[in-house]
């Protein structure tokens, strides 16, 4: 009986399983870690003991310590893991299909292990042609954003939603800086200040940020505002640059019928 | 190659990635498949794997050369990383922290669904594994070792750091244990 089972044991067909991703990414990462890093390892502090003098061993440190820094405030991910998630994204039919239409790929993230890809798209509208002829819009642009998940394990898109920007409300001191420019400038005259409202975020300066263990997207835009006012039985809007003490444009609002 | 050309690579690659690089060629597949056939899980076998090598790797300083094949040492931290695995039921690798450049390389997933689906074929093997990992791990270990990977006696000794004797025994017993299955 105990022939029989060695038997089995012996004619029994191993699967013979090669995975060749797995045994190059290994190999590769492991070279990496092992000898690349070494490399790199240029700041670290030497022993007392090494040849190296101490004053270098100190000024290894404050520059370890000036890189950590930086690090800590400017997270950045490995360039070939960034490229990895941009391929995956890439390989998507309605990545692609957004991205042939114009969109761009704006940032890309790796958060707690989950992948993100921002996708930003500003396009030209087609106006009526009396509306460009009369020059008070010189341009148009529907301005969207798309946030794409993407699971590095799967390697494939899980989750595509549309960015809803939500204005960011200005505060009592930004409001009374907006109004003081405005009144300062040359725009001013006799006008009527009717309300002061912060400026969308420009879809330019979007990036993906960490919240909540997740991502969400946010504008790096500084925080400017607009002020509607009403001059000689108009009304307008001065784009007001809060940063720079400027206006930076004004515009006739349209009313609506 | 022979026990003395591969101390010389062993102590190279203290330093070397080629010298590494060609200890881990030579080492890779016989590691990978002795993993697979102890846990038949893809991504667990590749998960122990990385392992294996991480912590080879990570102290191949500490590595004293006695004469025993590098394979072995292999083949013990691998057995070591299983015996885990089947203790806590589940495995959490340490390189993932330590190196996450290996979590964002996972295997595409449709190489990993395909070779899934050669492993469902094995039906016989699959039917023996869920037998043998029904024993204790001692005895898993003596099985896979003569009968999965074709080890001579002296060899399992090495890997396991037992007495002859003790092997043999360990191999009746888990002969006997399985035939009760």
């Amino acid at each position: 009986m105990e022939e029989d089972l060695i038997k089995k044991l012996e004619k029994v067909e191993f699967p013979e399983i090669e995975i060749p991703g797995h045994k190059a990414n290994l190999k590769k990462a492991l070279i990496d870690f092992k000898y690349g890093k070494k490399e790199r390892r240029f700041w670290e502090p030497a022993s007392l003991f090494s040849k190296r003098s101490l004053a270098f061993s100190l000024s290894g440190g404050i520059v370890a310590l000036l890189l950590l820094t930086i690090l800590l405030n400017f997270p950045v991910e490995p360039q070939y893991a960034l490229a990895e998630v941009e391929q995956i994204a890439l390989e998507n039919q309605e990545i692609r299909g957004l991205i042939s239409e114009g969109g761009k790929i704006q940032d890309i993230k790796i958060i707690d292990k989950k992948a993100y890809v921002l996708i930003t798209d500003s396009k030209k509208i087609n106006l009526p042609a009396f509306l460009l002829q009369s020059g008070e819009l010189e341009e148009n642009r529907k301005e969207t954003a798309v946030l794409a998940e993407i699971s590095l394990k799967k390697r494939m898109v899980v989750e595509i939603k549309e960015v809803i920007l939500k204005l960011r409300p200005l505060t009592n001191k930004q409001k009374e800086r907006a109004e003081e420019i405005f009144k300062s400038s040359a725009v001013n005259g006799n006008s009527k200040i009717k309300e002061i409202i912060p400026t969308a975020p420009s879809f330019s300066k979007l990036e993906i940020v960490s919240k909540n263990g997740g991502a969400e997207v946010s504008s790096t835009d500084e925080q400017n505002a607009k002020i509607r006012y009403e001059t000689e039985g108009t009304e307008k809007e001065a784009e007001i640059n809060i940063t720079k003490g400027s206006v930076e444009s004004v515009r006739t609002v349209e009313k609506d019928n | 190659m022979d026990l003395k050309a591969e101390k010389e690579l062993v102590k190279r690659a203290q330093n070397d990635p080629d010298a590494f690089s060609e200890l881990y060629e030579a080492n890779y597949s016989k590691i990978f498949g002795y993993i697979l056939k102890r846990v038949a899980d893809i991504e667990v076998a590749q998960d122990i794997t990385s392992e294996t090598f991480f912590k080879s790797l990570k102290n191949i300083k500490k590595f004293k050369w006695r004469n025993i094949p590098f394979s072995s040492w292999l083949y013990r931290i691998a057995g070591n990383e299983i015996t885990d695995y089947y203790r806590k039921n589940k495995y959490t690798p340490v390189c993932l922290d330590k190196i996450p450049e290996l979590a964002y390389f996972k295997t595409p997933y449709d190489e990993v669904a395909e070779t899934e689906k050669q492993l469902e074929f094995k039906k016989d093997f699959l039917e023996l594994n869920k037998k043998i990992s029904g024993l204790p791990i001692k005895y898993q270990e003596v099985i896979a070792l003569k009968f999965f990977e074709k080890k001579k006696i002296e060899e399992i000794c090495l890997i396991l750091g037992k007495k002859e004797g003790t092997v043999k025994s360990l191999i009746h017993r888990a002969l006997k244990k399985l035939r009760q299955k």
